[in-house]
């Protein structure tokens, strides 16, 4: 084999000719993926989606005058119409109405056929049901539509604060109270999950990932590494709280008072900015931030990092035996 | 809270953490709700100085308790020994 030959099988030259290949058809900038949760897809005017009964729009009683032609016209008669005989009006009024949504195909005949445009197939699409006779839509789920899915959401976010919260509070407490030094770094660790599992809540992704590396991996690894160095046994056997703990105790009480009335004072001049519906494709938490980072915060960056020198130069200094 | 109140110094540099942790909430639940994401890159610069701060504030607890055989802050009370 010729000096060339061998220099290419070893090198895996071939390997890197296709790879070469492979990576010139990339294109990364022409993401078309659908961020789907964060936007949601456009669809047709005349998509035929999930059934609404509708209200007349002055005095909110239904449109539907029972006339029973949407059950008649299913061809997979899904549909049922109860209906009764108004004796003062002499007309029919509409009691319930019943829609199997597992059956439906969505062929929009149902709608065609109703001569008020009382039922009306709209765009909504996301339609999943935790359980099968979740699939079969009384009249008040007709009219209001399935707004069930979203209120479950802020149910399980409001109950993921309290328990992060309770982690927070809870760790925090017990870091300022517990007697062995390394109790109190587990609770301090214990606290800074609960802080991070805050910061997902908030949709600060990358901050979350940060505090778990940084924080707990990091700081509380030296914390634990720096207790058993100084061996705080005997200090532990000694009194905990120094003589001034009452006046502090005092003050902290009178700073947290205040907070509370100003909170509870101040509630009404707190109002949220509109929530920006369509972020744009692509835009994560961690570009957004990078965006910031790299751009209008670059100078603070850059004397961040001095700082982080100058701060690693001098535990050195300060932790070695002689200089 | 824990700052004002132990004696031990180690431990008054884990509440000193804490008090720093709760300005992050503070500045990321704002950033949320008023979607700025001004608010978590000042959370990153927390974070950093953090860092920066327990590691030297270690280093100085280790170069004390080498002089002074004790992590107690009450004892710590002559300038020059």
């Amino acid at each position: 084999m010729t000096a060339g030959r061998l220099l290419r099988k070893i090198f895996l030259v071939d390997l890197f000719q296709g790879l070469a290949v492979t990576f010139g058809y990339q294109k990364p900038k022409y993401i078309v993926t659908e961020q789907y949760p964060a936007e949601r897809p456009k669809v047709a005017e005349r998509y035929r989606g999930a059934p609404r009964l509708n209200n007349n729009p002055e005095n909110g009683e239904t449109l539907c005058i029972a006339c029973n032609l949407c059950a008649l016209a299913c061809p997979e008669n899904l549909i049922v119409v109860g209906a009764e005989r108004n004796e003062q009006t002499r007309r029919k009024e509409l009691t319930t109405f019943t829609y199997d949504l597992s059956r439906c195909m969505f062929c929009g005949l149902c709608e065609d056929a109703c001569p008020v445009d009382a039922l009306e197939l709209t765009q909504d699409f996301e339609l999943a049901s935790y359980s099968r006779p979740g699939m079969i839509w009384d009249r008040q789920m007709l009219e209001e539509g399935p707004a069930q899915a979203i209120q479950m959401l802020t149910d399980i976010n409001a109950i993921l604060f309290y328990v992060f919260a309770a982690l927070v509070l809870g760790g925090g407490i017990l870091t300022i109270t517990q007697r062995n030094a390394v109790h109190s770094a587990i609770s301090l660790i214990v606290s800074l999950l609960g802080v991070a599992g805050l910061y997902l809540l908030q949709q600060a992704e990358f901050l979350f990932a940060v505090q778990i590396v940084l924080y707990v991996g990091g700081i509380m690894l030296l914390f634990l590494f720096v207790i058993m160095l100084v061996n705080l046994d005997q200090a532990a056997h000694q009194r905990q709280f120094n003589k001034q703990w009452l006046v502090a105790l005092a003050a902290v009480a009178a700073v947290g008072v205040q907070i509370g009335y100003f909170l509870y004072r101040g509630q009404d001049a707190f109002h949220f900015a509109e929530a920006v519906t369509g972020l744009p494709p692509g835009l994560g938490n961690t570009e957004a931030l990078a965006d910031s980072l790299f751009s209008e915060y670059l100078l603070p960056f850059e004397i961040a990092s001095v700082l982080l020198l100058v701060a690693v130069v001098g535990s050195v200094v300060m932790a070695k035996k002689r200089i | 809270m824990g700052v004002l109140t132990r004696r031990n110094v180690v431990i008054i540099l884990m509440s000193i953490e804490l008090i720093l942790n709760a300005v992050n909430i503070n500045l990321i639940a704002f950033s949320h709700a008023l979607h700025n994401v001004n608010g978590q890159v000042f959370a990153i610069f927390v974070i950093t100085d953090a860092v920066a701060e327990a590691a030297v504030g270690l280093g100085i607890l280790i170069a004390l308790f080498r002089n002074k055989e004790t992590v107690q802050s009450d004892e710590m009370d002559i300038l020059k020994w």
